[in-house]
């Protein structure tokens, strides 16, 4: 039995990984699958080409692991069409690095006709120079996890959520098994080995193991934009900055990044401050952008560190490799049969896993070869045409799906979009509640509701501006006039 | 348009139509200029005075709470009378009467919460008593199982739920809004009070339906069910498609039309002392006042630095994340152009529930500043004036 | 995309304000037609959705969008890849070209039977319109000089069926002292085909048209609309969705007979209000829209007449709307309200400013229904008559 912590995408993949060689597992995830940056992050299934000059070896990574997911998640990558597309000299001068990058890599690029582009995405900067066709894509990554937990399930793993590892157990140095406390109650699991997938979380497990790492921890912010006006990714040709993607996402399209250091594996509190920075760097591709209607942001951390303590935090953040390391704390010094998945990138978590679960198996003594590469992730159920009472009319999501999901309020949102649309749970959160009344009761109902209100509006209040500011007042005006949601108290 | 009045209000929500109505009353001549239908049509319709006290508690006597500020009792049972007498002729009040305290309305939660002038269609109480809730199919926003646990869990008085069959020609998109336009039909009346009939036990337990009993003829249906029924029969409003506020909107915007009120659409991008501009190029000439709503309405532009700009006027008025979203305006109302509703700040009517209250001060307060800017010697309104007001 | 097509609040104010959705139980609404199914769109090819046609193209929803959400526009191009039958395209094709069925009025004019409407798909029982034969008199010496010159824009409906009507206009015109014409370029603005779900072919008229009036506009001061929803049209859709940015100086009927000469609202004035003239006045949803309500009661109150404003919001006509029978009880529903209130008036007419509402409003009101320069024009003779004698 191995135990892994954190149930993002290193963490399942890591289990799936350790499932297929015939290893049992159990995945301990302190919140929900998902919760930690594998949901927080920008959708983008790299070719690798946004990092060509920078990290060559993360870019390899990158094009051979998108080719692999496009066979064995094939439900949950989106192919659309892909740019890089220079607008200043800052792309005419990374031109030529860029491309040997490119060719050094393998990464398939090809010059497309700027007209061509343009009449494809008229909000485009029209001072477009050049643009290249690259094989990126749009990665779901609440499908993928989804398919990931399905698939672990099915094959007999486990996967304990709002469950924390409280203690690592040993017997002469090696891991003997782990403490869980499961909302309150605590129990035993005997294990052979434990992985610590906690994404930004991990430098706060290594401890336990009797190690020390120092993670650099950075904070990246994102704009949702109400409509898909722009169904291509598009990237700013360039040294890697900040605001220079959009990636179309369902009924979206999602501007990012920022990169701003960060202490704590809890994403930052947004600030409107940020989110005006992003939007002025994205006017560079799409000098209109100002007047798209921006329905939230949000934001992840990179759970990236340092192998070089000395480098510290005055090296720019990303020129930090995006590669991963694995830890062998045995290795290390520390307690034997404790690994640490690190870095990378959502793209590479296959990688990341089968180069992971290499060293358990050595560790374990018993080698069988990876075989995630292969083996597709099975759909458990697929879903028809929804049917049955509208619930949440920006996104369609019918009474009928919110039955057969037979989660939470939350847990609607990731899997079928409620409430992650234009009215950001204006006009629908209230009809949730009434239906998880009937299964939590009063009280437990009111408070998922209220809680998700609170999470929907800490992404809308930074970009509370023009139209948007408006669906807010509107949100406000229900909330309380129409709906007297807090009842008696609370207001 | 040829045709010069003496006001033009921009903006067509509750203030707006409320300051052409007191012009219209006092024989002026009033232009309505808007681009949009303003907010009215989003309420059910019930009109708050002060629901909740500074510490979030519910008020039962709001004329107490507001003690001696704004003229105090007497100067507010004017103001409410003015509504509750225009409203009376509307048929929207059974009489033109106003009430002395809060009452109690049911929230689509199954929250009770405060209200002061309550059309006659809405479902009150005085206290928390027994009563049947109709749940109709598909209509998320009334759902009847969990209205009736939470009220009470929260008033400790049980009540029944009840559900109604889809009638012929339902469609699943309904909406309260189809269902509504459905019960204006014969075949809807009809369908409905056979329906009831057969649902329902024979106590006199009063009947709680969705706001939902026809849009132009809501009374007579209500009417009917409660002479067949021999109950009192009321109803809880939605959230949008809000048919109460709907049903007032349109006799009311009806009233204004056949008393020689205009309706211009358009979009205004400045005012003078004595015009308005509009997008198109064309002006209007006369009083200008400014009941363009806040931050909903459109009266009030939150940039992305978060800055709110009036941009009929220039000016910022306060800025996000420091002010509230439900609070942010102007702080005078008596300015050169006079601003009125949502426009003016430091009031909280999500927070406070005294957004009727609100919009009967500030249209008082203006009606004032134009009447006296105007140059009359009669000092208040609420004296019919004979001749038309004029402009210099 | 158009400015706003993202910015639907989900205020559902639109949805409120659709006379379809309170006629016709199968009308999915403005919001799911329009900015909803926009928004899948944008993400994948989706199916148009069911009854999408039964949207008039009234826009009373764009005007009640707080955010100028483009609904109708929206819908208009929803309604573009509608799937249909070879028949109803041919039919439908026809009438969104009203230009060529005006230009062909005296055969189209001809009773069509029963058995062949239904073979087209024409409504059963609606009139079809009939080109009107009435003489245009001389309106007595001019009232006042020199006042510009100006160009009466003919549209396809007058032009077809109603040219005494222009006649009528250019009597009054001539009266008020301007040297007035009917503009030589024809054609059709491309109301009906916006409205028909054909956005493209309506643009390609616009544009044809734009191109046969532009040389004599040069020529004239300003240019007279007589229908509204072609005034709507022209000064509202051909800028900002088909691109024709002539700076068109253009003014509706109402406005240059609301600048006649004081002599002759007094010498309407002095005529004596018969009994029961009153009458019943339709702004067309396209009028309230564009400009807003109260200007047509006020020209006849100023006429000396008894003037009531109707409280429908729009009377189902919708240019081509009404001749198909799929269409045909939605568009009776709507215009239906206007008979309750002829009657309660007691109307001695109904006054609009559009042919095709006039058409179907008489005919469901069964009160003589006529564009406002025909009552002005009816109003002179009289006060010409009863004065001079
Ligand atoms: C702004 C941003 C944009 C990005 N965009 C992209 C992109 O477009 N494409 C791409 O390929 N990659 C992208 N990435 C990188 C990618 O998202 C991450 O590398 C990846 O999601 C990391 O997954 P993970 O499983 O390691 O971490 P996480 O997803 O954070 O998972 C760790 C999990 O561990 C749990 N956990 C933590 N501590 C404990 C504990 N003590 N006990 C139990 N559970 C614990 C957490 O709750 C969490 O669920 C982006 C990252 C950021 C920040
Ligand atoms: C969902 C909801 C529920 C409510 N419930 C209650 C309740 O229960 N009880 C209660 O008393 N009150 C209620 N209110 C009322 C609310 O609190 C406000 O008092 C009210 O909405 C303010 O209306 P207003 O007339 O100031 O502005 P609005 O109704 O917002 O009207 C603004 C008008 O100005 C126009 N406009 C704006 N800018 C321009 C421009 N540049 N040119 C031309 N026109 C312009 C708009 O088109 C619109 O017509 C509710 C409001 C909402 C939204
Ligand atoms: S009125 Fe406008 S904002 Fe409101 S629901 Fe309709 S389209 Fe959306
Ligand atoms: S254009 Fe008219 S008929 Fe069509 S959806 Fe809008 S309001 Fe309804």
């Amino acid at each position: 039995m191995v135990v892994v912590i954190g149930g993002g995408a290193s963490g399942l993949g890591v289990a799936w990984d350790l499932l297929l060689r015939g290893i049992p597992t159990t995945v301990v995830e302190q919140g929900d699958v998902g919760g930690g940056t594998s949901g927080r992050f920008h959708g983008l299934l790299h070719s690798g080409a946004r990092y060509v000059v920078v990290d060559p070896v993360s870019a390899r990574h990158c094009i051979a692991e998108n080719a692999i997911l496009r066979v064995i998640a094939a439900a949950a990558i989106k192919a659309v069409p892909s740019y890089f597309v220079s607008v200043d000299d800052d792309g005419d001068r990374y031109l030529s690095p860029w491309l040997d990058g490119m060719n050094a890599a393998g990464i398939g690029v090809r010059e497309v006709p700027l007209g061509q582009v343009i009449s494809a995405i008229p909000d485009l900067n029209r001072q477009a120079r050049r643009a290249f066709s690259v094989p990126d894509a749009v990665l779901e990554g609440f499908t993928l996890l989804r398919l990931l937990r399905d698939n672990i399930t099915q094959r007999g793993g486990t996967v304990l959520t709002h469950s924390q590892v409280t203690q690592v157990h040993q017997v002469g140095g090696v891991v003997s098994g782990v403490t869980v406390s499961s909302r309150g109650a605590e129990r035993l699991i005997v294990c052979d080995a434990v992985v610590n997938a906690a994404g930004p979380g991990a430098g706060q497990i290594v401890p336990m193991f009797g190690d020390q790492i120092e993670m650099q921890l950075s904070a990246g912010m994102m704009l949702v934009f109400a409509n898909r006006r722009v169904g291509h990714i598009v990237n700013r040709l360039g040294p890697p900055g900040d605001g220079d993607i959009l990636v179309p996402h369902g009924r979206t399209a999602i501007l990012g990044t920022t990169d701003i250091p960060h202490g704590s594996p809890q994403p930052p509190v947004l600030q409107r401050q940020e989110a005006v920075y992003l939007l002025e760097q994205g006017e560079r591709l799409f000098p209109g952008i100002a007047s798209w209607r921006a329905l939230r942001a949000f934001s992840g951390v990179r759970p990236l560190f340092s192998t070089d303590s000395n480098e510290g935090a005055s090296v720019r953040r990303r020129i930090v490799t995006r590669d991963f390391t694995v830890l062998d704390h045995g290795m290390r010094g520390g307690v034997k049969g404790a690994f640490t998945i690190i870095g990378g990138k959502w793209t590479t978590y296959r990688l990341m896993a089968e180069r992971t679960v290499d060293a358990v198996c050595r560790h374990l003594d018993s080698w069988v070869p990876s075989r995630t590469a292969v083996t597709p992730l099975t759909e458990a159920s697929s879903q028809g045409d929804p049917v049955g009472a509208i619930v949440c009319e920006c996104e369609g999501v019918t009474l009928d799906t919110l039955h057969a999901l037979n989660g939470d309020m939350d847990t609607w949102r990731t899997r079928a979009w409620f409430a992650m649309g234009p009215c950001q749970g204006a006009i629908c959160l209230h009809r949730g509640a009434a239906i998880r009344q009937s299964i939590v009761g009063v009280q437990a109902a009111m408070q998922e509701f209220l809680a998700l209100r609170r999470e929907r509006w800490r992404g809308v209040e930074p970009v509370a501006w023009g139209d948007n500011a408006r669906e807010w007042a509107l949100t406000e005006a229900l909330r309380h006039q129409t709906l007297a949601e807090e009842g008696m108290n609370g207001r | 348009m040829g045709a010069n009045t003496d006001v033009i209000v921009v903006g067509r929500g509750p203030a707006g139509l409320l300051m052409a109505t007191l012009v219209v009353q006092h024989s002026g001549t009033v232009t309505i200029v808007a681009d949009g239908q303003g907010t009215l049509p989003l309420w059910g319709g019930q009109w708050d005075f002060r629901n909740y006290a500074d510490d979030g508690r519910p008020l039962v006597d709001p004329y107490q709470w507001w003690g001696d500020l704004l003229g105090g009792e007497l100067a507010w049972r004017t103001r409410w009378s003015r509504v509750a007498t225009l409203w009376h002729e509307l048929g929207v009040l059974e009489s033109p009467d106003i009430p002395n305290r809060n009452r109690w309305i049911l929230s689509p939660l199954g929250h009770l919460r405060p209200t002061y002038l309550a059309p006659r269609w809405q479902w009150c109480q005085d206290q928390p008593g027994q009563f049947i809730l109709i749940g109709f199919p598909g209509l998320a926003d009334f759902s009847v199982q969990a209205m009736a646990r939470v009220y009470e869990a929260t008033s400790g008085v049980g009540v029944q739920a009840v559900h109604l069959p889809t009638p012929p020609g339902w469609r699943p998109h309904w909406t309260a809004i189809n269902w509504a336009w459905y019960l204006d039909s014969r075949a809807g009346q009809e369908w409905l009070i056979g329906e009831v009939d057969r649902i329902i036990d024979a106590s006199p337990t009063p009947l709680a339906f969705p706001q939902v009993l026809g849009v132009d003829g809501v009374e007579a249906l209500r009417e009917r069910l409660m002479q067949h029924l021999g109950r009192v029969v009321g109803e809880v409003a939605l959230p949008p498609p809000s048919v109460g506020g709907l049903r007032i909107t349109r006799r009311w915007e009806r009233w204004l039309k056949h008393r020689g009120v205009q309706f211009v659409t358009g979009h205004v991008t400045g005012v003078t002392r004595d015009s308005a501009k509009l997008a198109n190029g064309r002006q209007l000439s006369g009083s200008p006042v400014l009941a363009s709503g806040g931050i909903l309405g459109g009266g009030l532009y939150a940039e992305p630095a978060g800055n709110i700009r009036d941009p009929i006027l220039g000016t910022i008025v306060g800025s996000l994340p420091q002010d509230r979203i439900g609070s942010v305006g102007h702080r005078q109302v008596r300015s050169t152009v006079p601003v009125i509703g949502r426009m003016v700040g430091g009031w909280d009517p999500d927070r406070h529930g005294d957004g009727g209250a609100l919009t009967l001060w500030t249209v008082d307060e203006a009606f004032d500043a134009i009447w006296t800017g105007l140059g009359t010697t009669e000092a208040a309104p609420g004296v019919v004036r004979s001749q038309s007001l004029r402009v210099k | 995309m158009w400015a706003g097509e993202d910015a639907c609040l989900k205020c559902t104010l639109c949805m409120s304000a659709c006379p379809v959705m309170s006629v016709n139980a199968d009308f999915p609404g403005p919001k799911a037609l329009g900015p909803e199914w926009h928004r899948r769109r944008q993400e994948k090819d989706v199916l148009p959705m069911e009854h999408v046609e039964d949207c008039t193209f009234c826009q009373l929803c764009e005007a009640a969008c707080p955010v100028a959400v483009p609904i109708a526009h929206l819908i208009a191009q929803h309604k573009q890849i509608r799937r249909r039958t070879l028949k109803i395209r041919i039919r439908d094709a026809v009438l969104a070209r009203p230009h060529w069925l005006a230009r062909t009025a005296g055969l189209s004019s001809l009773p069509i039977p029963e058995g062949a409407r239904k073979l087209i798909g024409i409504a059963s029982s609606v009139t079809l319109p009939q080109r009107r034969r009435e003489p245009t008199e001389h309106l007595g010496p001019r009232l006042a000089t020199g006042r510009g010159a100006v160009g009466v824009f003919v549209d396809c409906y007058s032009g077809g069926y109603d040219s005494e009507l222009v006649f009528r206009v250019l009597a009054l015109l001539d009266l008020w002292g301007y040297d007035a014409r009917p503009l030589a370029g024809r054609g059709c603005c491309g109301a009906a085909a916006y409205a028909a779900g054909a956005p493209d072919l309506a643009c390609r008229q616009g544009q044809l048209t734009w191109k046969s009036l532009r040389d004599d506009v040069a020529n004239v001061d300003t240019i007279i609309i007589l229908n509204a929803t072609c005034d709507a049209t022209i000064r509202y859709e051909w800028p900002r969705y088909c691109g024709i940015d002539g700076n068109i100086p253009m003014l509706s009927f109402d406005e240059v007979a609301w600048n006649a000469p004081e002599e002759f609202w007094e010498h309407l004035g002095s005529v004596p209000l018969g009994q029961g003239d009153r009458y019943l006045v339709h702004t067309t949803c396209r009028g309230k829209v564009a400009r807003g309500e109260g200007y047509l009661v006020q020209l006849m109150a100023r006429a000396g007449l008894s003037a009531v404003p109707s409280d429908a919001d729009c009377c189902g006509a919708a240019g081509a709307y009404a001749f198909k029978a799929e269409h045909q009880a939605t568009a009776h529903d709507l215009g239906y309200y206007l008979r309750g209130e002829a009657d309660k008036v007691g109307a001695a007419g109904v006054v609009t400013d559009s042919g095709t509402c006039a058409l179907h409003i008489e005919q469901l009101t069964q009160v003589v229904t006529r564009h406002p320069a025909h009552w002005l024009y009816e109003r002179y003779r009289q006060y010409l008559r009863e004065a001079i004698g």
